[in-house]
């Protein structure tokens, strides 16, 4: 009992020595230059059986269903995941649920790295049938070893919220960390956001666990001070290859190659199609596609469509997918899709049939979590007469309401440009 | 038609494929050693090798580089001048790649291509596309770019073929021809077999070409058909590639001319026209066998009044 007590005042302590650093307390100014070296002393280093590198991954129902995954440096024997509607702290007896974890494995590492980087342990524990617009507190324990208490709060079944939108995150590992100050600090500030979708491209090599470990270790960076986690809904971007994705967000492959896609129904209006440019838009993914938008578009105020590289590019030359999305998006009706991959900020006008359309499909993104930005092309015809074109680090902010879909783009120092509102299509 | 007239044609081809290379990173990001050398730039100017390994040290006890706790992990300039630096790169290399092009085409003058010193233009080529391919491997973020090398070999060694052609005498031996001709075959040999092993291992660009080819004649290929053609196309690829080097038959590299004009055209034809400069850069895996079974066939022929022409020597 007095271990107990003693380990709650050292987490109580820890708590309290990262306070000043959390980016609710920061100005715009500090989140933007904040110094690495403290932000540095937030994340759960890796070492023993210590749960770190925890995250909370969105795929199918967000209303009822959420993966609570972590990392420790030791496989260990006994991973429970100790949670429930109720806080109860460190007391971990008290929660109403002990979900022992499902799926523990080592984060796959190849050879050259083994030898100068040290490998670590995967936990998933799925859950189900959780209450819509609820919070769940949680606290991992592997071999008696226990992270603080978290939450997260499942997506409402209906109403309003907000969705962070943002991708690109594999270099530029200070304005990661500072980004993910920023996506905190929206977070705190705007308690109706309910996730991130990430657009891809995590890390540089996606072979990589030596750049994976960096990014999941940021990433505890955009958990709040009273221990709220930011959802994640990922995507995979063309860096994004081999299996360790899979690991880190326990996702079921496809196809036997690592493919991805998935449909994620926010609310009971809003639903999110998330696809995988880098593997062949004909065939599966087509007739998935296919299905998959049909099915939703008579039951979505929104329907959302989001992949890595971009269809109708500011930057770049568009996906070789494009030709076998962009008509059954706009067959189907889509209102958004989110792209990434561009490095810069980009907002289409609606298009259909290769021209500007109102009743066409709006495409948003292009990423700046982090990653060094491109010159945008502003002469495109798409991003002119309405469009929008920029660059710099950014999240985006979609706000659902009942009459509309605010699109905000937020800079690193807080900065909001391209307001762009969107009423729902008529029946 | 003598043998010397192909090198013309070998020419034209260097010619179409920095047109292609042209126009696909002109007018959008710009080529992959711009992007390479852009990259590394940021890389450098955030000091990401040292914050990586403060990183590791702090939070994991690896050292893969030693970093005092003291390092100034402070940016080498700010955000928006590394912007501009990138830029300037972006520029060069568009400029340097406008100045290749033209090359490329200027040299199609008849009397460009008899100025033995001109030829070396043709190393600089034969350069900077094995660079493309490498910066392109570096980059990586695309399926199967670790063999971007081998797979372009029809691009850039055709190059190097052609600085040996024209650096030759008009009267050289058969011997230095015979270099010349292995080299196209050897180019032929890589980009073939590097194709065949992405087919075997369903590269995803040529699972959308076969599906998206069988669309057209309005037959749904399933998942497992699809799968199974790759297999066949993978193990013709590889066998054709082997099969030149032993024995040069006209019918191997006629086959090989008529397949990589197919799987070249089907670019543009099945994705629209977004794709023609994908076709165009794919030109040399149909026009070098066309070559190289065009250079047979004068060889028979010669052989056959036994009297080879390789060039006009008046």
């Amino acid at each position: 009992m007095k271990i107990l007590n003693k380990t709650k005042w050292l987490a109580a302590l820890c708590v309290l020595s990262v306070s000043s650093l959390n980016a609710a307390d920061m100005t715009n100014e500090q989140i933007a230059k904040a110094d690495y070296k403290q932000l540095l002393k937030r994340p759960t280093p890796l070492a023993g059986s210590k749960p770190a590198q925890w995250r909370v991954t969105w795929s199918g129902e967000a209303s009822n269903t959420a993966t609570v995954s972590w990392s420790t440096a030791v496989f260990g024997k006994k991973h429970v995941l100790h949670y429930g509607t109720k806080p109860f702290g460190l007391e971990v007896a008290k929660y109403e649920n002990h979900l022992a974890c499902q799926k523990t494995g080592a984060y796959s590492i190849n050879a050259k790295e083994a030898e100068d980087t040290k490998t670590a342990f995967y936990h998933h524990t799925e859950l189900s049938e959780l209450k819509p617009n609820t919070k769940y507190y949680f606290v991992m324990e592997s071999d008696g070893e226990f992270s603080r208490q978290l939450y997260f709060k499942t997506s409402p079944k209906t109403g309003d919220f907000k969705l962070l939108v943002g991708g690109d995150s594999r270099s530029g590992m200070i304005s990661r960390c500072r980004m993910n100050l920023r996506l905190a600090k929206e977070f705190k500030d705007k308690p109706e956001i309910i996730a991130l979708n990430h657009g891809g491209d995590f890390i540089a090599s996606g072979h990589s666990w030596h750049q994976w470990r960096l990014w999941l270790s940021h990433h505890e960076l955009t958990t709040l001070e009273d221990g709220r986690v930011l959802p994640v809904i990922p995507t995979r971007g063309n860096h994004d290859g081999g299996p360790i994705f899979f690991e880190v967000f326990n996702l079921k492959k496809m196809t036997e190659k690592h493919s991805f896609w998935h449909t994620i129904t926010l609310t009971d209006e809003v639903n999110i199609v998330t696809l995988d440019t880098n593997y062949s838009a004909k065939g599966p993914q087509e007739e998935w596609l296919d299905q998959q938008l049909a099915e939703l578009r008579p039951k979505s105020k929104w329907l959302i469509t989001n992949y890595h590289r971009p269809l109708f590019p500011a930057v770049k030359s568009p996906a070789g997918q494009a030709a076998v999305f962009v008509p059954l998006f706009e067959k189907y009706n889509v209102d958004l899709a989110l792209e990434s991959d561009g490095h810069c900020i980009k907002r289409t006008v609606p298009i259909r049939n290769g021209k500007k359309d109102a009743t066409g499909v709006v495409y948003i993104g292009e990423g700046g979590l982090g990653v060094g930005q491109y010159q945008p092309k502003p002469d495109l015809w798409y991003l002119q007469d309405g469009g929008y074109v920029s660059r710099g680090h950014h999240v985006m902010q979609l706000s659902f309401s009942a009459k509309e879909l605010k699109i905000e783009t937020i800079l690193l120092e807080g900065k909001v440009v391209d307001p762009y509102v969107m009423t729902p299509r008529a029946k | 038609m003598k043998i010397g007239s192909l090198r013309y044609g070998l020419a034209v081809v260097t010619a179409l494929v920095f047109t292609a290379i042209f126009t696909m990173n002109f007018f959008h990001e710009g080529t992959s050693i711009s992007k390479y050398l852009a990259k590394q730039s940021e890389l450098d100017r955030v000091k990401e090798a040292e914050v990586v390994a403060y990183t590791d040290m702090m939070l994991y006890g690896d050292e893969r580089i030693t970093v005092s706790e003291d390092v100034d992990l402070t940016e080498e300039f700010s955000s928006e001048e590394g912007f501009e630096k990138a830029q300037r790169i972006r520029s060069y290399d568009r400029w340097f790649l406008i100045g290749l092009t033209t090359v490329a085409w200027l040299m199609l003058i008849p009397a460009l291509q008899s100025m033995r010193a001109l030829s070396f233009v043709y190393v600089a080529m034969g350069g900077y596309i094995i660079l493309l391919s490498l910066c392109k491997m570096l980059n990586g973020g695309v399926a199967f770019s670790d063999w971007a090398i081998t797979a372009h070999a029809t691009r850039w060694l055709p190059c190097f073929a052609l600085w040996l052609w024209l650096f030759m005498k008009p009267c050289a031996k058969e011997q230095s021809y015979r270099v010349v001709k292995w080299m196209l075959v050897i180019a032929v040999s890589l980009t073939f077999a590097t194709h065949g092993i992405e087919a075997l291992l369903f590269h995803p660009g040529f699972r959308d070409l076969l599906i998206g080819s069988f669309e057209i004649i309005s037959i749904h290929l399933s998942d497992s058909l699809c799968h199974l053609l790759l297999r066949l196309i993978g193990v013709m690829d590889v066998t054709l590639a082997v099969l030149v080097l032993f024995t040069q038959r006209k019918s191997l590299f006629l086959w090989m001319a008529i397949w990589g004009g197919m799987t070249a055209l089907a670019r543009p034809i099945i994705f629209g026209e977004i794709l023609w400069e994908d076709a165009l850069l794919r030109c040399g895996n149909c026009l070098v066998p066309l070559i190289l079974f065009l250079w047979i066939w004068q060889q028979t022929k010669a052989n056959k009044k036994n009297t080879i022409e390789y060039e006009d020597t008046e």
